[in-house]
């Protein structure tokens, strides 16, 4: 039995030899490597392109350690104050063998359409704040795996529509239609997104019945206020109840949206 | 009689309080050496966790060499293994340690992943754990065969 001990004996020995010389080899090349700038971000650059906005990250490694890097990724993640993802944007980079340096950039596409939709048009009309996170994956050596992540970071959302009311009028009558006199107004709180094209707003009231729908041709740069007095054709004034909602379309080159919902009254 | 079964246990007894006291002393040095060298500063919380390694190191040390060439000796190797194998599991978290800096209103954390050599590591011990076994029936076989005060 006394072979079959010490041969036990000399494999743990052995095993915990090579176990601490690889984790120690491992993690001093890779300090090594993160502190001699092994790792580098870019200038990132901004591209508006239709309805949506690109920001490009350049990222390398620059593999000078012993052991060869795998499952390299950078990840983007912005979420409103509910919690709600509105963006998660990923780039991997599977392997840069030492000795090599390897080159990727990371894209992030704000896709307006989708923030300006669904549930998530309030945006439009609220001020919010959105939180940005950041984190680097990667695995060294094959065993060492390492991420970090930078979260927490935020920054102010402007709501393009800020403030939209409309104040109607009394109703008057042309002679062929009842006139209800409307004025529109908003404050463009974005610090980029200007408001530019053809808004139409329908009317309606607590029955969900359409009180009348007017065409309005609006442009609020960045930072500015809206307000226009408009028209609007009453088909049948006992529909005005005062309360109800205000649906809210737009349709320009750069953006389009719609229905944002606003209750009046 | 008296004076032969005197000497008999001097015999035994110095070459184990000898070995103890070595591997007492190695430890103690290890432990000074590791104070010195990485400053608790730069360790955090995560000193605490190398002493005690330390300590239980020097314990199971002292203990094993005490009783040397009894079967106490590989019962506490195996013991040592899985306490070891316990000890270095919790205190790692399975080998996924997170370290959180908060930076005025951001947080940037940390996360390192050493489960692989955590698993080599427990693996040695358990090659370890199991020779301990194999020494524990080898010296009882003996025992059976020559009787003597185990």
């Amino acid at each position: 039995m006394a072979p079959a001990i010490r041969a036990l004996g000399w494999a743990g020995r052995f095993l915990s030899i090579i176990t601490i010389a690889y984790l120690a080899t491992s993690l001093y090349s890779f300090t090594n490597l993160m502190m001699g700038g092994g790792f580098a971000l870019g200038e990132p650059a901004l591209d508006f392109k239709a309805q949506e906005l690109v920001i490009s990250i350049p990222f390398s490694f620059n593999n000078t350690g012993f052991y060869d890097l795998t499952d390299a990724n950078l990840t983007t993640l912005i979420r409103d104050q509910q919690g709600n993802i509105l963006l998660r944007a990923e780039t991997l980079m599977d392997s840069v063998p030492k000795g090599t340096r390897a080159e990727t950039i990371h894209s992030i596409s704000l896709d307006f359409t989708r923030i300006l939709s669904g549930d998530l048009t309030r945006l439009l009309i609220n001020d919010d704040k959105f939180s940005f996170n950041i984190s680097i994956g990667l695995r060294y050596a094959l065993a060492l795996g390492f991420k970090l992540n930078l979260g927490g970071l935020s920054f102010p959302w402007g709501a393009p529509l800020s403030n939209f009311s409309l104040h109607p009028s009394d109703v008057s009558f042309n002679g062929t239609h009842y006139i209800q006199r409307v004025e529109l107004s908003f404050e463009n709180h974005s610090q980029f997104l200007p408001i530019s094209g053809r808004m139409r707003v329908a009317v309606y009231n607590e029955m969900r019945q359409e009180v009348g729908n007017i065409w309005v041709d609006v442009i609020a740069l960045p930072g500015t206020s809206f307000r226009q007095s408009v028209e609007m054709i009453v088909e049948n004034p006992s529909l005005l109840t005062g309360t109800g909602q205000i649906h809210v379309y737009m349709e320009s080159p750069l953006i389009k949206f719609g229905p944002v919902v606003i209750a009046y009254g | 009689m008296v004076e032969e079964d005197g000497t008999r246990f001097l015999k035994k007894t110095i070459p184990r309080v000898a070995k103890a006291a070595l591997w007492g002393s190695f430890y103690v040095l290890l432990l000074h050496l590791v104070q010195k060298l990485l400053p608790s500063e730069m360790m955090g919380g995560m000193m605490n966790l190398v002493e005690s390694y330390i300590f239980i190191l020097l314990f199971f040390a002292i203990a094993g060499s005490l009783t040397s060439g009894t079967v106490i000796e590989p019962a506490l190797g195996f013991a040592k293994g899985l306490t070891v194998i316990a000890y270095t599991w919790i205190t790692l978290n399975g080998g996924l340690l997170t370290l959180i800096y908060p930076a005025g209103e951001a947080t940037i954390s940390f996360t390192i992943d050493i489960s692989i050599y955590l698993a080599m590591f427990i693996l040695a011990e358990l090659l370890g754990a199991a020779k301990n076994v194999l020494k524990a029936i080898d010296l009882l076989s003996e025992h059976v065969e020559r009787p003597e005060p185990l």
